[in-house]
């Protein structure tokens, strides 16, 4: 049987190869599906008739390079996306972490920040703020940019406002953010213990002994083969009963480690790293 | 993995489309079906955003054969049918497993029916057949092209007989469709598939 479907299938498959190369980023363990649907706009956006014209170009521009990690990753959230998640992090997680002097938070693949400011209202509430290092970290540096920002059109707001409330949290989003004419801007006070920075999961290696993890909706664009590779690396960096929160469609049952974990609830995807042995 | 093709692989790939009235018409189609099937089914449903999707559970207590909700990088099997997630949109990959993206709405929907059938075709082209079902919005037509494009079939439920025409409507004014007919119609068209295959 052909190892590629069709040529386009080899084209993408070059593609990836080559940015590898020259690049040292690795896309070739992402799932298919999503990322050659992303690769398509993105050569609709450049103007690039062929994906053999963008292999050509792609290891001579690093500009180019630059806008491709920008416009394949996906980047879509939401402030308290999924809201009843946060009500169950709060009614299983918070407890244990007030129980450490200090605590270390990782998100994963964090975009534009929304998920980041939203835990950070949850541990402001529950007088844990003060306490914690956050590491908000993403393989694209320009939403991390604009995470560190913390500027965000109100187009949304209404339904933000709403999440907050599902979630279960005190008073108004509003009390966290400055409003601006057609902006808001997280208040200062949120955002003092976070560290925006680069962290490609797929390269990088564990930077940290963590209390808390939270990858969500990153895991859903790696083939199973790298979903187990980065929950590894999870859980390499996650403290002995330290906690691993995933998407609502990610899950570590076919991760070989997966004895290691307890799910605290499974339907929001909460794990606690129970064993050290798999 | 050596694996037997005829249990593991489907013959054809049924994607189905719908949202208002969505529920109804599945029930109706799903219960006309003679199961156990080798073809498989995945399902794209709009659905509010938030609430936890009971659909695979209640059509799974309503057919002879398995209604699962979508799970990511899920296999495809023979016989099966797949419900799609609130919020995510569902994608099928070359490998015949299924996959989720968060990316953004098309046609201010999440999942659409477009993503689905688009993947579908590139996947596996000429064994697809996508079925339109009653609906209150054009998803869902362009990906019918797209299909028709690689070698798939389309069929649309009729509008006459649909509780919303305008998705139906919509891949019927874009493309020459395979079939147009009622639910009985449809479910015999699928029956038909196992005799000859
Ligand atoms: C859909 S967003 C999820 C945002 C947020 N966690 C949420 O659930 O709302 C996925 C993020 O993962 C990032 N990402 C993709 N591949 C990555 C990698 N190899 N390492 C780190 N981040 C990655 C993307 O840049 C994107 O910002």
């Amino acid at each position: 049987m052909p190892k590629y479907q069709n040529d386009e299938d080899y084209d993408i498959h070059a593609l990836l190869e080559v940015i590898y190369l020259k690049w040292g980023y690795d896309f070739r363990g992402y799932s298919k599906a999503s990322l050659t649907r992303r690769i398509f706009f993105f050569l609709q956006e450049e103007r690039i008739d062929r994906i053999p014209d963008l292999q050509y170009r792609i290891v001579r521009d690093r500009a180019l390079f630059s806008r491709f990690i920008k416009d394949v990753t996906v980047n879509v959230t939401e402030m308290f996306r999924d809201p009843s998640f946060y009500a169950s992090v709060k009614q299983h997680i918070i407890a244990q972490l007030k129980t450490y002097p200090h605590i270390k938070i990782w998100h994963a693949g964090c975009a534009t920040g929304e998920e980041v400011y939203s835990l950070a209202m949850l541990l402001d509430q529950e007088g844990l703020l003060d306490r914690a290092t956050i590491y908000a970290t993403d393989i694209n540096r320009s939403v991390l940019d604009r995470a560190k920002k913390g500027i965000y059109s109100d187009s949304h707001l209404s339904q933000y406002q709403q999440n907050y409330r599902d979630a279960g949290l005190k008073g108004d989003l509003l009390d966290y953010f400055e409003k601006g004419y057609d902006h808001v801007i997280v208040d200062s006070r949120l955002r003092k213990n976070i560290v925006f920075t680069e962290h490609d999961l797929v390269i990088d290696h564990v930077f940290g002994e963590m209390q808390l993890i939270f990858c969500r909706n990153v895991l859903i664009y790696f083939t199973r083969a790298l979903q187990d590779k980065v929950i590894g690396l999870f859980t390499e960096s996650l403290d002995f009963g330290g906690y691993l929160c995933l998407g609502i469609k990610e899950s570590l049952d076919f991760f070989n480690g997966r004895a290691m974990y307890t799910a605290v609830d499974a339907d929001h995807r909460l794990f606690q790293k129970t064993s050290t042995k798999g | 993995m050596l694996m037997n093709p005829d249990k593991t692989t489907f013959s054809k790939l049924v994607v189905i489309g719908t949202s208002w009235g969505g529920i109804d018409a599945l029930k109706a189609l799903l219960g006309r079906l003679n199961a156990p099937f080798t073809f498989a089914l995945v399902v794209v449903i709009h659905q509010e955003r938030h609430k936890k999707s009971h659909l695979s559970t209640i059509f799974a207590r309503m057919v002879p054969f398995p209604v699962l909700e979508a799970e990511d990088k899920q296999q495809i099997l023979p016989g099966n049918m797949y419900i799609s997630t609130p919020n995510y949109h569902l994608l099928v990959e070359q490998d015949g497993t299924l996959s989720h993206t968060i990316d953004s709405a098309v046609n201010f929907c999440r999942p659409s029916v477009d993503v689905l059938f688009q993947t579908a075709a590139d996947a596996f082209g000429d064994r697809v057949i996508a079925i339109v079902l009653t609906g209150a919005n054009q998803d869902g037509a362009e990906g019918a092209k797209w299909i028709q494009q690689r070698g798939g079939k389309v069929y649309v439920q009729d509008p006459k007989e649909a509780e919303a025409k305008v998705m139906p409507l919509a891949t019927i004014a874009k493309i020459d469709v395979d079939l147009i007919g009622n639910l009985d119609t449809l479910a015999l068209t699928l029956n038909n598939l196992e005799r000859k295959t």
